[in-house]
């Protein structure tokens, strides 16, 4: 492994992550954090499109089954979003993050991904050049993809073969990608 | 409710027994499907697959190729109480999922 400048996070013998990011970004993360607090908080999955994306129907196709489902599990789902929410943001400045503390940082930063990019109309065709001609959405893609290099550089500390996973076309006997 | 922290644990949730019973076909396994989406990392569905259920490697990325590449696959089954609780879960950590009668 050669030295990178832009290295974000190590992995460490003990199973944790060590925390290489700059301290404006550290600050960034925290400010995030607590933004995304806010909308779990305040928005609902009628009112917001990236609030429907975290909370999902279970049942397709079956208006019943999908209340009595989101009466049952929407609170505990959204309690351990706002308990990730919270370790984000009382670690952000952290030079060394547990295991444990890492693995809800995944989870975390993964959810501001999917509101970012719902948000956005992310879709596989998005690049780049998407939306050169719209500033504010070009901000917006440009946190995008500093968290989605954020999340596959801490799942890589955390385990270092995840990096090799999706590079390579499925094994023989299984589906072209 | 004993799901403390959902993502913390790796051991399947428990939540209340669902209102609507199962008229139709009770006998029948709840299968929990998980549908493709231009946002999660290839990486990040494998390592869910792998922490949630206790999927090897293997068989954890198998899953995710046919979630990319057929759009959606069955990842576990069971009750309709289980299936909801592996559901929360997947929810939980931002995966698109589904589940219907087998």
């Amino acid at each position: 492994m050669t030295a990178n400048v832009w290295a974000s996070f190590d992995p460490r013998e003990d199973g944790g992550v060590a925390n290489q990011l700059a301290p404006k970004a550290r600050e960034s993360l925290a400010a995030f954090a607590s933004e995304y607090r806010e909308l779990l908080l305040t928005e609902s999955q009628s009112s917001d499109p990236g609030m429907a994306r975290l909370f999902p129907p279970a049942y397709r196709e079956d208006v019943l089954r999908n209340l009595d489902f989101e009466r049952r599990a929407h609170d505990d789902v959204l309690a351990a979003r706002l308990a990730g929410v919270g370790v984000l943001e009382a670690t952000a400045g952290d030079d060394i993050l547990t295991k444990e503390t890492a693995t809800l940082w995944v989870g975390t930063l993964n959810d501001l991904r999917l509101v970012v990019g719902t948000r956005l109309g992310v879709t596989a065709e998005t690049d780049d050049e998407t939306f050169d001609a719209d500033p504010d959405s070009l901000e917006q893609w440009g946190v995008y993809t500093w968290l989605t290099t954020l999340v596959g550089d801490l799942l890589e500390a955390l385990d270092p073969t995840l990096g090799d996973v999706g590079t390579e076309e499925p094994p023989p006997g299984e589906p072209p990608a | 409710m004993t799901i403390h922290e959902i993502r913390a644990s790796t051991a399947p949730g428990v939540i209340d027994r669902p209102l609507v019973e199962d008229v139709l076909r009770p006998d029948f396994p709840w299968v929990v499907v998980v549908w493709d989406d231009p946002i999660n990392l290839t990486s990040y569905v494998t390592w869910v697959f792998q922490k949630l259920f206790g999927y090897s490697r293997a068989k954890a990325e198998k899953l995710m190729w046919e979630v990319h590449t057929l759009g959606k696959a069955a990842v576990s089954s069971g009750t309709r109480e289980r299936a909801e609780a592996d559901v929360a879960r997947l929810h939980a950590h931002g995966l698109w999922a589904t589940m219907e009668q087998g």
